[in-house]
C-alpha cells in the first residue's frame, strides 16, 4: 500500500502495526479499526510468533495485551526493547483494569505508553499518532547517525590514504633528488676535477633547479601537515639574527647571477622570539626567495623592531591574530626592490596556488604558489600576523612584515 | 681509532656520492644494498666498522630491520648508527629513538652536516 498517509504525509508505505491479543474477538475490532485508518495491520494471538515477525520485518509500533497464553506481555516488551539490533518500535501496552501498579510495571518493563481496558477508540488512534511521530523521527536521526557514521570511515579511510600517498611521493621525489643534488654539488665542488666556465655555469643552475624542486616537495609536505592538523610547532626562545643568517645560507643559491644584494640588519643582540626553529627558518627561506622571484636588481634587506602589538590591524579582519595582553612583538621586515605588488592582490597572495606575474617579461616562475601560503600559516600558528605594503618614500618593491612575539619583555621598548 | 664506515643505501647514485665524499674526508668505506646485505656483511666482518650510516626505506630489509639485527647482537649492538631518510615522519623517528639511533638526517643531506654528524658519531665513540 502506497498511499499518501494521513499520519507521515509521505508516499511510503503505511505505518505497520502489529496487534498481540489472546482474544479473537479483540484482535479481530483492534485490526478493523487500524486498517481503517490505512494502517497495515498483522494481528497475532501468540507472543512467540509476534516476536519472531518484529525481528524478520521490525513493524512501526505494538499494540500489546499483557495476558498472552505462551508468553506474558510484559516479557514480549522487554525482550524487543533489549534487542540492540531492532530500531525503535513503539509499544503500547493494554492492561486489563486501572491498577495503577500495572500502569508502571508496564512502563518500566519497556512499554512507551498504555492503555486499560475498556478501549476508546478515539483515544487509542490518538495515542497510535502520537507515537508514530515518535518513531518517525527517531528513525530520521538513527539514519543521520548511520549516515554520519559511514561518512566518518570514509573520512578515515581517505586520510590514511592520503597520509601513504603523501609519504610515499616524498620518498620517491626527495630519494632521487638526493643523489642528483649530492652529485651536483661534488661536480661543482672540483672535487672531480676542474670545470670550464661553461660547465661550471650549468652545473650551477642545475643544481639551483633541484633545489627549486626539493623546496617545492618540502612545502608540499609542510602545507599537508599544516591542513592535516599534524604539524607540530616545538617552541623555544629563538635569537631571530641566527635563523635569519640559517636562511640567508639556504636561498643564497638562487641571486647568483642576478644584480641583487642581500643585506641582514637584524642585530646579533636582539631580544629573541618564541617559535619552533626549522618552521620559522622556513618562512624566512619563503620569504626571502619570493623576493629574489620578484626583484632582477637592487637589494633584499632584513629588518626588526620592537612593537608593542602584532600587527592584527594589517592582516585581514577574518583572519587576524589578536595581540596577546603584556606580550610584545618582533616586527621583521622583508623589503625588496622588485616589481611591486598592486593593492587589489596584496591579501591573494597569501591563498594557496596563488602565483604572481613574473619579474621580467618572458622570465619563468618557478614555485606552486606554497611559499606565502606556508609562511601564512606558520606565522599565525605562532600568534602573529603576516601582511604586506609597498615600499614607502616612493621606492619600488615590496616589504613583508610578519610579527612573532617576543620571549621576554625588552626593557628598551616598555610601554 | 678505525676510521671504517659501513654505508647501506640502495640508491646507486647517492651511495657514490657518499663514498666519494666519506673517503675525501679519510674514511675506509664499505657499503651494502639493503638491510640484509648489511647484516650478512657485519656477520663475516674480521674487524666491525666504527659507525653504520644507513637509508631507512629499502628493498628486503630496511633501515629499521638491520637497526633491531645491529641492536640484538652483542658483537654489534654497541654501534653507533646514523639514518638518511627521506621520510621525516614523527612515527619513524619515534621508532629509530628506540634502537638508539645517533642521529636521524632528512634527505638531502647537505655535505657539511653528513661529515659533522659523522664525525660527531665517531667522537662519541672514541
Amino acid at each position: 500500500m502506497n498511499d499518501l498517509h494521513p499520519d507521515t504525509g509521505a508516499t511510503s508505505p503505511a505505518p505497520r502495526i502489529l496487534v498481540v491479543d489472546n482474544n479473537g474477538d479483540n484482535l479481530t475490532v483492534l485490526t478493523g479499526l487500524l486498517t481503517d485508518q490505512h494502517y497495515r495491520v498483522q494481528a497475532w494471538a501468540s507472543g512467540r510468533a509476534a516476536l519472531a515477525d518484529v525481528v524478520g520485518d521490525p513493524p512501526d509500533l505494538i499494540l500489546l495485551t499483557d495476558s498472552i497464553p505462551d508468553m506474558d506481555g510484559h516479557e514480549v516488551a522487554r525482550r524487543i526493547k533489549s534487542d540492540t539490533d531492532l530500531p525503535f518500535i513503539p509499544i503500547i501496552q493494554v492492561t486489563a483494569g486501572g491498577d495503577p501498579a500495572d500502569k508502571i510495571y508496564s512502563l518500566d518493563g519497556g512499554a512507551d505508553d498504555y492503555l486499560s481496558k475498556p478501549l476508546v477508540s478515539g483515544e487509542l488512534l490518538a495515542r497510535v499518532r502520537a507515537l508514530l511521530r515518535l518513531k518517525a523521527a527517531q528513525d530520521a536521526l538513527r539514519s543521520r547517525h548511520a549516515e554520519l557514521q559511514r561518512l566518518h570511515e570514509q573520512l578515515r579511510a581517505g586520510e590514511a590514504y592520503r597520509e601513504n600517498l603523501v609519504q610515499m611521493i616524498t620518498h620517491d621525489l626527495r630519494g632521487p633528488l638526493t643523489g642528483l643534488l649530492g652529485a651536483l654539488e661534488l661536480i661543482e665542488d672540483g672535487s672531480l676535477g676542474p670545470l670550464t666556465d661553461e660547465q661550471a655555469d650549468f652545473v650551477h643552475q642545475s643544481l639551483q633547479n633541484c633545489q627549486t624542486l626539493n623546496d617545492m616537495v618540502a612545502d608540499l609536505l609542510a602545507v599537508y601537515r599544516l591542513e592535516a592538523g599534524r604539524l607540530e610547532l616545538e617552541r623555544r626562545p629563538l635569537a631571530l639574527r641566527a635563523l635569519a643568517d640559517e636562511a640567508c645560507v639556504q636561498v643564497e643559491a638562487a641571486i647568483t647571477g642576478k644584480k641583487l644584494r642581500l643585506e641582514n640588519h637584524i642585530p646579533t643582540d636582539f631580544p629573541r622570539v618564541i617559535g619552533d626553529s626549522g618552521k620559522l627558518v622556513r618562512v624566512l627561506a619563503n620569504l626571502l626567495n619570493n623576493a629574489f622571484k620578484y626583484t632582477e636588481q637592487g637589494t633584499i634587506t632584513l629588518q626588526v623592531t620592537v612593537q608593542p602589538d602584532n600587527g592584527a590591524a594589517h592582516a585581514g579582519p577574518d583572519e587576524a591574530q589578536p595581540t596577546l595582553p603584556g606580550r610584545q612583538y618582533a616586527m621583521v621586515q622583508v623589503q625588496d626592490t622588485g616589481v611591486g605588488i598592486p593593492a587589489e592582490t596584496r591579501t591573494l597572495i597569501f591563498r594557496k596556488f596563488y602565483r604572481g606575474e613574473p619579474s621580467a617579461p618572458g622570465s619563468r616562475m618557478r614555485g606552486a604558489g606554497l611559499g606565502l601560503y606556508f609562511a601564512r600559516h606558520m606565522v599565525e600558528a605562532h600568534g602573529g600576523n603576516i601582511w604586506v605594503e609597498s615600499a614607502s618614500n616612493g621606492r619600488p618593491g615590496s616589504v613583508f612584515c610578519f610579527s612573532l612575539p617576543l620571549a621576554e619583555p625588552y626593557p628598551g621598548e616598555e610601554a | 681509532m678505525i676510521k671504517h664506515i659501513l654505508v647501506v643505501e640502495d640508491d646507486p647514485l647517492w651511495l657514490g656520492v657518499i663514498e666519494r665524499r666519506l673517503t675525501k674526508a679519510g674514511y675506509t668505506v664499505d657499503s651494502a644494498r639493503n638491510g640484509r646485505l648489511a647484516l650478512q656483511w657485519l656477520a663475516a666482518a674480521p674487524i666491525l666498522p666504527a659507525l653504520v650510516l644507513t637509508d631507512l626505506l629499502m628493498p628486503e630489509a630496511d633501515g629499521l630491520d638491520l637497526c633491531a639485527g645491529v641492536r640484538g647482537n652483542s658483537h654489534t649492538a654497541h654501534l653507533p648508527i646514523i639514518i638518511m631518510s627521506a621520510i621525516d615522519g614523527t612515527d619513524l623517528r619515534a621508532r629509530a629513538a628506540e634502537f638508539g639511533v645517533f642521529r636521524y638526517l632528512t634527505k638531502p643531506v647537505p655535505a657539511g652536516e653528513l661529515l659533522l654528524t659523522v664525525d660527531a658519531a665517531m667522537a662519541s665513540v672514541s
